[in-house]
């Protein structure tokens, strides 16, 4: 899957799943997540379902933190390292 | 108001969308498994190897309903591991509940306590947080605010006890429906951790002031213990959940069901009072969420999630809360 396609994906994981109606691009990509409302932390944890089921990214626990997960800016940022490191979706 | 056809979302849930060929948007988006496995089981054995000589190595957050009683049974059954059973009690577990965790713990030799904190002070903050504002609307689609007030205050004393006593692993019977992770174990990063509980914690300790911080994880307290992470383990995550079975099986190790409490709680009085509250204030039921989730994956029958949800309240039970309620909080 190349990154544009994993975006596509997130979009549609956000907008199914966190967001009311609102549109994933109406979003500001830096706002928190969690302290605006849109995530709780059982939602963080079904992201990373999300991202290690429907994307095929290994998620490590100690990459679990606020700042791969709580803005969509950090999550774009943190699916790209991984897709250029050898944890390369398949 | 419309519901999925296969599921029991309904449209008054405001991330609920029905299409046109009758799916909610959860429904009509199933994908496709990647293919990341999560098996865990010898990283568990060796955890609790590891940490032989502590007096536990498992904690249990242990409610006295048949999910983590049948957790509690199957870690016994599966691991060699000494085991803490915790209970926060909230004043409303019923007595059967009361009675049922002294004879399980009793039948599966496991060592268990009870915490109970002041009932005025429960109370105060469960009416000041019943009507859901204070939460993430996430949150409020998943489970009565009471429900998520009284689930937060058990995982910061989970994460307490289980870090003083220096105990590596702590174990929620959260049915598959309640959490969707690929990870039954999971350690999270301390800053996560505190993340999830960071504004409630901030908006009960500015109502009702500093007497209530000691019943959240303090910051610096888990900075300091930031290499002492206990791992979350949820056993049902990838085993077949089945209710029926569920309920046969503990009936073997004493496990009554309690007749006083709601369509789906085998435990505790006060969710029919955080249920009720819940459907008026949002036109929808608060564990359709988990239920749709158990119908989805295939653990129950559209029909028998019906039946779940037809039972809001115990009307007994709601009556007796609500004056209670009403004797601290009126
Ligand atoms: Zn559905």
């Amino acid at each position: 899957m190349n990154i544009q396609a994993v975006n596509e994906k997130l979009k549609e994981f956000f907008e199914n799943n966190f967001l009311y109606g609102e549109s994933f691009d109406d979003i500001n990509g830096d706002e928190s997540l969690i302290d605006k409302g849109y995530v709780d932390s059982i939602g963080i944890i079904s992201l990373v379902a999300f991202i290690e089921n429907a994307i095929g990214i290994k998620v490590y626990d100690s990459e679990i933190v606020p700042e791969n997960f709580d803005s969509i800016n950090s999550i774009y940022a943190y699916l790209k390292k991984k897709m250029n490191t050898q944890d390369k979706a398949v | 108001m419309q519901v999925c056809k296969k599921c029991l979302l309904n449209d008054n849930m405001p991330s609920v969308r029905i299409n046109e060929d009758g799916l909610c948007n959860l429904c009509s988006t199933q994908y496709e498994s990647r293919g990341i496995v999560n098996n865990n089981e010898e990283e568990i054995s060796s955890l609790i190897k590891a940490n032989r000589e502590e007096k536990y190595q498992i904690i249990l957050a242990y409610s006295g309903g048949k999910d983590s009683t049948y957790s509690l049974k199957m870690i016994k059954e599966r691991y060699d591991a000494s085991i803490l059973a915790v209970t926060f009690d909230n004043g409303f577990l019923s007595d059967t509940c009361l009675k049922n965790i002294r004879t399980v713990t009793d039948n599966l030799d496991v060592d268990s306590i009870i915490i109970k904190y002041p009932a005025k002070k429960i109370i105060r903050a469960f009416k000041y947080i019943e009507d859901g504002k204070f939460f993430p609307r996430q949150s409020m689609e998943r489970a009565s605010a009471i429900c998520n007030m009284c689930i937060m205050l058990i995982k910061n004393l989970i994460y307490y006890e289980a870090i003083i006593r220096r105990i590596p692993i702590i174990c929620f019977g959260w049915t598959p429906g309640q959490v969707m992770t690929s990870k039954p174990l999971i350690k999270l990063n301390y800053t996560m951790v505190l993340k999830g509980f960071e504004n409630i914690k901030n908006i009960i300790t500015s109502r009702f002031g500093a007497r209530y911080e000691k019943y959240f994880l303090d910051d610096a307290f888990m900075r300091e213990n930031e290499a002492n992470m206990p791992y979350l383990y949820y056993p049902f995550v990838k085993n077949n959940y089945k209710e029926d079975s569920v309920i046969e099986e503990i009936k073997e190790i004493g496990w009554i069901p309690p007749q006083n409490t709601d369509g789906n709680s085998s435990n505790c009085l006060l969710n029919s009072y955080a249920n009720q509250c819940h459907v008026s204030k949002f036109g929808y039921h608060p564990y359709a969420f988990e239920i749709s989730n158990l119908i989805r994956e295939g653990y129950l029958t559209r029909e028998e999630g019906l039946t779940k949800i037809g039972n809001v309240a115990n009307p007994c039970s709601y009556k007796m809360i609500c004056e209670q309620f009403e004797k601290i909080t009126g």
